[in-house]
């Protein structure tokens, strides 16, 4: 049967907000993204990984865009889905199979340039935050990198204040023993000493 | 340490994040890109869902329905009783069959299992009370004499903090986050901050260490088998290193070793009988679990769920996603432990996005799950057959934050 004006207006309608709520999103995505990306780089430690989980993130947001938006929460949103589909332990297990080959080359070609004068520390922080558990490593970001309170923090990753107040400590306390002695304090009091 | 050595590294650690995330400069995603995976996203929440429906219409359930539960802890259902309802869920105050939207569900008996809302303990014959503890709650659960053990936090620090049958309390211990307990609510275990894994039993004087610390950076807690440590108990521990091998670990009074037998990857639940569940594979769209069969049980393994725990009575499973992508589970089913027939599986939708953090047994048929829908949390009542009601009617609520606590462990196994 064909479509009576009816129909076709309903139709054009339909396709009308598809495509007002596409230019929303897409709005969304080229103002957001580059902020994601670049947290999602520090999560994982690659750009290949940083990438794939920035696209997981927002096609999960795209599903729910109508809703969320409406929310008014769009950026705690998608960022709790990055910081917990990075700590999810299927996506880590596979992603691990998937990337284990050519892992190191990426870490190599990830290598930013550094600043001649903070170079060597700064680098050795950098290893040293890499190798902390998945879910220290993503209370350093939030809090160091996004400058997010210890509550924020909580939100996003939907745990306790106390269990980011612990984390944070035991991360930093990390650090410090595992950096250059220019970090550590008590390092540098027996340097004086010597 | 003090304040301007933690704010000299702060800084200095604010800048190398800066520094190494420039590395992501030019990188972008385009609006068809992002797309095409929501599509397969969605393709493969659609593959879940037909699953869903199909198991809740051909499926029989053999046991006790919502419908005859007053509240109270019935007989555990023999298993070979009469089936007394199928799936398909006709019932005009259920939501549609296979669909977990809580919306709209009537209202039931309270809970037949303690739980905390807003830090007030809610006791099983309605009541409720102050909590005592020296540190804020965050976890609890009820030990089969009727003393309780507490995971509680202050500051950074998390404790363990024992109440007797008296109400009078233990002096906090250090612990990290993770609190389990054995079938019969017997042992109480769980995690120092060095992987050493420290038991309580009921009655005794002090908690005690179990076998020798298990290294790893990331320890979480899988299960406790045995009733009496002091003969033979086992706690299981869940592993992961750097590199994401998973290897659960058994630790024993005799030390702590790699759990070899069945070969699971990690270890969610050991029933009274000693059948165990967990993880056995991992794939790009999600998991498989398996139960390994023993004596009378034949054994499964399925990849539409992920195996989570078993009744009181070990004769049924609860399960909840096989792909677990961090919003919370959106998902919940059940399956009998011998062969593993899917009795129910009910599953968020696009227009009732619900999801629930966990869910606890709260008899041998039924679970309680906070579930959060439409900036609201309800605690869930959902029977082996699928049905579901409140036990809690629904409150406004975040995301982010349930005002609901359940007792872990959910009910004794004997009660």
């Amino acid at each position: 049967m064909d479509p009576t004006p009816e129909h076709q207006t309903g139709t054009t309608a339909v396709a009308d907000r598809r495509q007002t709520r596409d230019a929303d999103f897409a709005a969304y995505l080229a103002a957001r993204q580059p902020s994601l990306l670049r947290t999602a780089y520090l999560l994982t430690g690659n750009r290949h990984d940083a990438e794939d989980l920035v696209q997981n993130a927002f096609a999960k947001l795209y599903l729910s865009w109508d809703k969320v938006r409406n929310q008014g929460s769009i950026d705690g949103y998608v960022r709790r889905i990055l910081v917990n589909e990075h700590n999810s332990l299927w996506r880590r297990a596979w992603k691990k199979r998937e990337h284990i080959a050519d892992d190191e080359t990426l870490h190599r070609l990830d290598r930013p340039h550094h600043d001649a004068q903070h170079d060597g520390v700064d680098a050795a922080l950098w290893d040293v935050v890499q190798t902390l558990p998945r879910k220290a490593r993503a209370v350093v970001v939030l809090r160091y990198y996004e400058e997010m309170s210890e509550a924020e923090t909580a939100a996003v990753l939907g745990i306790s204040v106390g269990t980011v107040k612990s984390q944070t400590s035991r991360a930093l306390a990390t650090l410090r023993d595992r950096t250059p002695q220019t970090l550590n304090p008590r390092s540098r009091e027996e340097d004086d000493l010597s | 340490m003090n304040e301007h050595e933690n704010d000299e590294l702060a800084t200095r650690l604010t800048r190398t994040l800066t520094d190494q995330a420039d590395v992501m400069a030019g990188s972008s995603l385009a609006l068809a890109t992002v797309q095409g995976r929501a599509r397969r996203i969605r393709r493969r929440r659609a593959a879940t869902a037909v699953v869903a429906a199909a198991a809740a219409v051909a499926v029989v359930v053999p046991t006790v329905a919502l419908a005859s539960h007053t509240g109270g802890r019935p007989e555990p259902a023999p298993a070979t009783q009469t089936p007394s309802r199928t799936l398909t869920t006709t019932d005009p105050a259920q939501p549609k069959a296979g669909v977990l939207d809580v919306s709209d569900l009537p209202t039931g008996a309270p809970p037949a299992l303690e739980y905390l809302r807003s830090g007030r303990l809610h006791f099983i014959d309605g009541g409720s009370g102050t909590v005592n503890t020296q540190h804020t709650p965050v976890a609890f659960l009820d030990m089969y004499d009727g003393s309780r053990v507490w995971q509680t936090s202050q500051g950074s620090a998390s404790y363990i903090e024992i109440q007797d049958t008296d109400g009078t309390f233990h002096e906090p211990v250090r612990t990290s986050l993770g609190l389990r307990t054995n079938p019969g609510h017997t042992i109480a275990a769980w995690l120092t901050t060095s992987g050493q894994v420290v038991v309580w039993e009921a009655g005794a004087t002090d908690p005690r260490p179990l076998g020798d610390p298990v290294p790893g950076s990331e320890l979480t807690l899988g299960a406790v088998s045995g009733n009496d440590c002091s003969l033979a108990c086992t706690v299981y521990v869940n592993t992961a290193d750097a590199q994401g091998n998973l290897q659960p670990w058994e630790v024993t009074d005799s030390g702590s070793q790699p759990a070899r037998d069945g070969s699971y990857l990690t270890v969610a639940d050991v029933a009274s009988n000693g059948l165990t569940i967990g993880l056995d594979k991992i794939s790009d769209s999600g998991s498989c679990s398996k139960l390994l069969g023993g004596g009378e049980f034949q054994g499964f393994s399925t990849c539409r769920n992920t195996l989570v725990s078993f009744s009181p009575d070990g004769r049924l499973v609860l399960a909840d996603p096989a792909y677990h992508d961090g919003i919370g589970n959106g998902e919940i089913a059940m399956y009998r432990t011998d062969g593993g027939d899917p009795l129910f599986q009910r599953h968020s939708t696009e227009s009732a996005q619900s999801f629930y953090p966990e869910a606890r047994w709260e008899d041998a048929t039924h679970v309680l799950a906070p579930v959060f829908q439409d900036g609201q949390w309800s605690i869930v009542r959902i029977g082996s057959d699928g049905s579901m009601e409140y036990a809690v009617a629904p409150v406004p609520g975040t995301d982010a934050n349930s005002p609901f606590v359940l007792a872990t462990g959910g009910t004794a196994y004997g009660d």
